[in-house]
């Protein structure tokens, strides 16, 4: 549709009221600016002239006073160029006079624009152009005595006025017409946008209408209120002519939903669903009733049922139908349908509903039959699994009987209904809890809440009292909770069993596992439960508790001699005598073979304890008399330990029975039959060293320890012959430590020893494995202690070790310590001939400390004599290690053993050991001891030391060797004395009693022939003793004797160096 | 016989009365406008004027303003009221000179321009001295000393005429250019204002007292020799710092030969006076005259002062005999 065709725009007609009105308002805007801007060019003109006028006037005077006219030219031509006046002249009336005129006139004329001229006064055309000035000032100036003493005039041209309204009128009519244009755009387009565009929008939306002339869309939202109204008046029209549109259509479409939900639900139902009327006839069917005729609803309807069954069959739904709408309500009645679709049988529970009009008329019958074939085999199924739970309930020989929240008995099986001698339905409906005495009532309701409230299953042992009699019984009882459909507590089903047989037998074991067969007593593991008992009551009720560790003197003896007949006849009698003693609230027990413990108990005072110990000895020392083939009268004593409860620091039971054992031992070195209380103090030391027995054997642990390794070298050809694996400890707070620190506290724990000696082994093999993997070819020494060397454990790892890593066993020795490990010669022989056997070297230690007897090493099938270092280090100057290591070569040649020299220290030390003939040697001159990755790169640079390679060992002369120690060993005597005489020995300053003199006076005047030597080393002699006497008799200062000494060693190396030279 | 003697006698003495009046009237006239003729340096320029202009035949008449800029104004109103052939001035100041030159210019009368200058206008010819020269010549005759005697690792104290002067600017410029040759730090400059024997003391004071190596003063006038030489002296400095001045004084012709002074830049005005002349002869023969004429000034010290001494006396001092 076209709206307004043929009318003028009104967007014309607005651009004609606007340019008109804007042109008039503005052109008058613009003539009001003109003559403003006109006066204030006046005004500013006149400003100027007064401004300028007033700054020359002041200084001109002066300089004309002065006569400077240069100056005063300069100012006014400065002045004419920075105001630019049409002229400035001035007349000097001071120069007038010097040059005899009526007047001086000077001064600058800009006739053209940037053209500054001399004033001539006698010019017309500067006359004439100073008459037609637009304004003009004249100022007379006066000298400081008051006197005028010329004039001054500025003129001033309204040219540039007029140039400056002009240029203003330009830009005023330009100005004028750009904001006419801009005025009348923005005006148009703002009418265009707020309003035109929007009634065009409303027209457009308007004319886009449907069929029925009604626009589709409604217009859309308009920015200002009056477009607004019009446009929401016309939209609410729409909407209301939509809405009643909407409304209608919305009622139709509402009766098809409601059709075809109907029909959905006919469809949907299961069941078979029919409608008839009065008449039988059909009405409507659903897809399920479809299936029982065969037919299709629109073949249904309108026919009855006698058009698809037989004439009984559809007699018998007609009687129905009737029944039902006779009666006004629903009949329900089951019948068997064959179905014609795929002839399927099934029994259905029909039900017919009378169909009834507002007015009460019936006009049919509403039918719907629901399939109860399944359900109904269900049910049978059911029933079959209720009689064989029952049956099997009835049959089990455990009691169960059922009862609700009430205590109600809902059921109970044969069992015990035979238990309780009553019958099924005499029981049945009573009140359980009534079948027991209040109290057991009461208990067994309180479980049964129990259940109720946790709605789990419960198990208990109880006394049961069985009714009539109430029979006691050990009963297991089993609660189960039975749950209905909310989860709520049903019925409590309670099966249980008489256990009263089973929990004799256990108890009749357990008896047997806490007390000693032979006595009695309790042993030891019932001994520390009732030690703790009797340890907590003491320390409640603040009372003492003594505990005494009873040691049989003798009781091995008497085994052996009478048999272990006697042995236990002892035992039962010593048992029967502490029971006589003690109280029986006292714990005693048997805890080994001829131990007893006894706990007494709630004591005030130690004091009590001791007269009781004193009448046990007293009675336990009284003959025992054994009947065999004869009677025997036997004797025997004991060794008590006593300890208290409760101590100073809080102490467990096991602690307390070891207080008690290590005083017993204390008894037992004491010289038995007598008792001994435990020293606390002592205690405190020997805690200190548990202490760190325990740290070992976290060390063990924690992997803390470490196996450094010290080389064995051999001298003379300067080649690694092996390494001894030395063990440190890494301590975390007391950094690296070896073995002397901690060692000996092991000496009495054989089990750390051993643990600690396989960490030894173990680790030991393990690297030796990794090294020979690297090319390492010598042996390896690993020390063993006395208690590692006797059991026979170790014996196992060393060859389960060899085994492992597959290791020459000639590669490994073992140092076994001489004066330890060799206490049992016989059974020493015996272990190490089983090592042997492994075909691994054996070594004794520490060599010379020990036995070191001939008859041992002959015993002792050895590899290696370990010298101890004591003799290696002092070798130098005491001849006693000289000699001893001198038999120890001639020890070590007789018995073809090899010798290591232990503790070379320097290389004076190797060359000595290397004259007397000594082969290999450990020490720190060759290396100390050195981790295990440091091993190789040391062999690798090892070279030996040649002065222990260029000695010939047949050319030394073992006296002179001798000689020399003699003498060193007197010059160590005489160094000692001088620097500490108190606790030192005086050597002998005798020269022909010492010990080198008689040496000299004797063996070597036979010997060496070389007389003129001895003589020398004679004089020498002399003179070094004669030195040393002087030095000890006079008591000189201490500096002065420190000379002196330095002297006698200076004569004493001398000596040694000529001693050398003899052979 | 008498009358007619008589007659032929005054008409003999009236011939020679205007022969006389002829030959007087016949020789053109110039003036010179001095700032002061009190001032020695003016005086001596004035005697080479009137030497050479009564050597070239003109008559010449010498005004002394007195430095007053009304007198100055008035002389030369005179002048061009006489009628004058051509003025030479040497203005009060340069700025003075700008109406000289507009009232001669107003009236047709040439000017030559003898030392001063002018800030504009026409004139003839300028007459003046090197001072940039002059002071660079004397600062090297200072340098020399001081490296005769080693103290040229001291400094030297400038007491110099107002350097806003375009002559003050020069001479400073023209010594330090030497000094700086020389290696030799100029230790502070003091600009006279009262030109006085006080002012000149004073300064000096402050120079020796203020800087410890002070080796030498040079003082950029010549009258107030006196009050540096006592200012030395009274601070026990006698012999250890030297004076040399810019300018001359008679007596310096004895203190120079006797080391007093250690020399004296000397303008020539005796010799710029007889140059002002001459530029203004040329210019009334027709003939072209050099816009400016620099003249030297002598760098005289004991060395140089026996060989200039005819030169100094005739042309510094305008002594003829």
């Amino acid at each position: 549709m076209v709206f307004g065709v043929g009318k003028r725009s009104l967007y014309i007609d607005f651009l004609a009221v606007i340019v008109v009105t804007i042109i008039a308002v503005v052109s008058l805007y613009g003539l009001y600016i003109h003559s403003k801007m006109k006066e204030h060019f006046n005004h500013q003109i006149q400003h100027e002239t007064y401004i300028t006028i007033q700054a020359l006037e002041k200084n001109l005077a002066t300089l004309l006073s002065s006569y400077a006219i240069n100056e005063y030219e300069k100012l006014v031509y400065t002045e004419m160029e920075l105001k630019e006046p049409l002229a400035i002249v001035v007349n000097d009336f001071n120069m007038a006079k010097v040059m005899g005129e009526e007047q001086y006139i000077t001064g600058f004329i800009a006739l053209h624009e940037g053209k500054i001229d001399s004033f001539e006064s006698s010019n017309p055309i500067h006359l004439e152009a100073l008459k037609a000035s637009f304004y003009h000032e004249k100022r007379h100036l006066i000298d400081a005595d008051n006197q005028q003493i010329g004039e001054i005039t500025v003129y001033m041209s309204d040219t540039k006025m007029k140039q400056k309204l002009q240029e203003a009128f330009i830009d005023t009519i330009v100005g004028v017409i750009l904001l006419i244009l801009i005025l009348i755009f923005i005006l148009l387009l703002a009418i265009k946008r707020m309003a035109l565009v929007p009634l065009t929008q409303m027209t457009c939306t308007i004319s886009n209408a449907d069929s029925d002339g009604i626009p589709t869309t409604a217009i859309p939202h308009m920015h200002y209120k009056e477009i607004a109204i019009v446009a929401e008046s016309i939209n609410a029209m729409l909407e209301t002519i939509k809405s009643s549109r909407i409304l209608l259509h919305e009622s139709h479409e509402e009766a098809i939903k409601l059709l075809a939900l109907n029909r959905l639900i006919i469809e949907t139902i299961p069941d078979l669903l029919w409608l008839k009327d009065a008449d039988g006839k059909y009405l409507l069917c659903n897809d399920k009733f479809e299936q029982l005729y065969g037919a299709k609803e629109q073949d249904i309807i309108g026919k009855c049922d006698y058009d698809f069954v037989e004439p009984a069959l559809a007699d018998f739904f007609r009687a129905n139908d009737v029944k039902a709408m006779q009666a006004g309500h629903a009949v329900a009645n089951e019948e068997r349908l064959a179905f014609a679709s795929d002839g399927r049988m099934g029994l259905f529970q029909t039900t017919k509903v009378p169909l009834v009009k507002e007015d009460g008329t019936v006009i049919g019958v509403m039918g719907i039959a629901h399939d109860v074939t399944e359900y109904k085999m269900l049910i049978d199924e059911l029933d079959k699994l209720r009689k064989l739970y029952l049956s099997l309930l009835n049959t089990i020989p455990l009691n169960i009987v059922r009862f609700d929240i009430q205590g109600k008995i809902t059921f109970a099986n044969k069992t015990f209904l035979n238990l309780l001698h009553v019958k099924h339905e005499d029981l049945i409906g009573t009140n359980g809890y009534d079948l027991y005495p209040p109290m057991i009532a009461e208990e067994y309701r309180q479980k049964d809440e129990k259940v109720i409230l946790s709605k789990k299953m419960l198990q208990t042992t109880h006394i049961f009292s069985l009714p009539p009699h109430m029979t006691q019984k050990i009963i297991e009882v089993i609660r189960i909770p039975i749950l209905d459909g909310e989860e709520n507590v049903k019925e409590i089903q309670v099966i249980f069993w008489d256990v009263t047989e089973k929990i004799s037998k256990e108890q009749e074991l357990e008896y047997s596992a806490k007390h000693d067969s032979l006595t009695g007593l309790p042993n030891r593991f019932l001994f520390n439960e009732l030690i703790q008992k009797a340890m907590y009551r003491c320390k409640r009720k603040e009372k003492l508790l003594a505990l005494l560790f009873i040691d049989l003197d003798g009781f091995k003896t008497i085994n052996d001699s009478f048999g272990h007949e006697a042995g236990d006849e002892v035992l039962k009698t010593i048992a029967g005598r502490l029971e006589a003693i003690f109280r029986t609230e006292d714990v005693i027990a048997r805890i080994g073979g001829d131990e007893f413990v006894v706990a007494v108990s709630e004591l005030s005072s130690e004091n009590e304890i001791i007269a009781l110990i004193d009448r046990l000895l007293i009675d336990i020392h009284q003959p025992i008399f054994y009947q065999n083939e004869q009677l025997h009268e036997l004797h025997i004593s004991a060794s008590v330990g006593v300890t208290f409860y409760p101590q100073e620091e809080d102490i467990g039971s096991e602690a307390l029975l070891r207080q008690s054992d290590q005083a017993m031992y204390q008894a037992k070195l004491q010289g038995k039959n007598r008792y001994h209380v435990f020293d606390l103090h002592v205690n405190s030391f020997l805690k200190t060293n548990q202490k760190r027995i325990e740290e070992i054997e976290d060390a063990i642990k924690n992997d803390a320890f470490a196996l450094f390794y010290q080389p064995k070298v051999d001298m003379k050809e300067g080649r690694v012959i092996g390494f001894e694996a030395l063990l440190r400890w890494q301590h975390p707070e007391e950094g690296l430590l070896y073995p002397d620190s901690f060692l000996p506290l092991l000496h009495h724990d054989k089990t750390l020893m051993v643990l600690l000696g396989e960490w030894v082994f173990k680790t030991a093999f393990r690297q030796y494995a990794l090294w020979r993997e690297k090319g390492f070819s010598f042996g390896l020494s690993i020390n063993m202690s006395a208690h590692e060397f006797k059991e026979p454990k170790m014996f196992t790892l060393i060859q389960g070790l060899l085994k492992e890593y597959a290791i020459n066993p000639e590669a490994i020795e073992l140092e076994i310590l001489e004066t330890s490990a060799l206490e049992d010669m016989k059974k020493a022989k015996e272990i190490i001939q089983h090592y042997k056997a492994l075909g691994l070297k054996i070594a004794l230690d520490d060599f010379g400390t020990g036995y070191s007897t001939l008859s041992y090493l002959k015993e002792l099938p050895v590899d290696t004599l370990k010298i101890d270092k004591s003799f290696v280090i002092d070798m130098l100057h005491d001849s006693g290690s000289f000699s001893i290591l001198e038999a120890a070569m001639g020890l070590a040649d007789a018995f073809r053993c090899d010798v290591v020299a232990e503790g070379v220290e320097s290389i004076e030390h190797g060359t000595m050991l290397v004259q007397l003939g000594f082969r290999y040697a450990q020490g720190y001159v060759v290396a100390k001891a050195m981790p295990a990755q440091s091993v190789m790169g040391w062999v690798s640079h090892y070279e030996g030391f040649t002065e222990w390679q260029k000695i010939h060992c047949s050319m030394v002369d073992k006296n002179l060797i001798f000689a020399s120690i003699e003498h060193c060993h007197w010059f160590h005597m005489l160094q000692n004395y001088v620097t500490n005489p108190k606790h030192n020995a005086r050597p002998e300053l005798n020269s022909s009693l010492c010990r080198f003199g008689e040496w000299m006076n004797k063996d070597a005047k036979k010997t060496y022939r070389n007389t003129e030597a001895l003589s020398f080393l004679e004089s020498l002699h002399e003179q070094i003793h004669t030195k040393a006497q002087a030095m000890v008799m006079q008591k000189t200062d201490e500096a002065s004797r420190l000379k002196t000494l330095e002297e006698i060693q200076n004569l004493h190396r001398i000596i040694v160096y000529h001693i050398k030279q003899l052979s | 016989m008498v009358t007619q003697g008589f007659k032929q006698f005054f008409i003999i003495m009236g011939l020679l009365a205007c022969l006389t009046q002829l030959s007087f009237a016949a020789k053109p006239k110039l003036v010179y406008l001095s700032s002061d003729l009190r001032i020695p340096f003016w005086s001596i320029m004035d005697r080479g004027i009137q030497r050479q202009a009564t050597a070239l035949g003109y008559e010449i008449v010498s005004y002394s303003a007195n430095n007053d800029a009304k007198s100055e104004l008035e002389f030369t109103a005179k002048a061009i009221k006489e009628g004058v052939a051509g003025i030479i001035v040497s203005p009060t100041n340069s700025s003075a000179c700008v109406t000289i030159l507009k009232m001669a210019k107003n009236a047709g009368i040439p000017v030559v321009i003898s030392d001063i200058g002018t800030e504009s206008g026409e004139y003839v010819s300028y007459i003046s001295s090197d001072n940039y020269e002059g002071a660079y010549q004397i600062g090297k005759v200072l340098a020399r000393h001081l490296h005769t005697l080693k103290w040229n690792d001291g400094s030297v104290g400038i007491i110099s005429i107002p350097q806003k002067r375009t002559n003050g600017k020069a001479r400073t410029t023209g010594f330090m250019k030497a000094m700086d040759e020389a290696g030799i730090k100029a230790a502070d400059l003091k600009q006279q204002v009262t030109f006085s024997y006080q002012e000149t003391y004073d300064f000096s004071k402050e120079l020796i007292t203020n800087n410890a190596d002070l080796r030498a003063i040079w003082l950029q006038g010549s009258d107030r020799y006196q009050g540096a030489l006592n200012a030395i002296e009274d601070s026990g400095k006698k012999g250890q710092i030297a004076l040399i001045c810019f300018d001359a004084e008679p007596e310096f012709l004895e203190m120079i030969p006797k080391g007093i002074l250690v020399g004296a830049a000397m303008q020539q005005p005796f010799l710029m006076g007889e140059e002002a002349v001459n530029a203004m002869h040329k210019h009334l023969k027709g003939e072209k005259v050099e816009h400016t004429v620099r003249l030297p000034i002598l760098p005289v010290s004991s060395e140089s002062i026996e060989k200039q001494l005819p030169m100094i006396k005739r042309n510094v001092l305008g002594v003829l005999y």
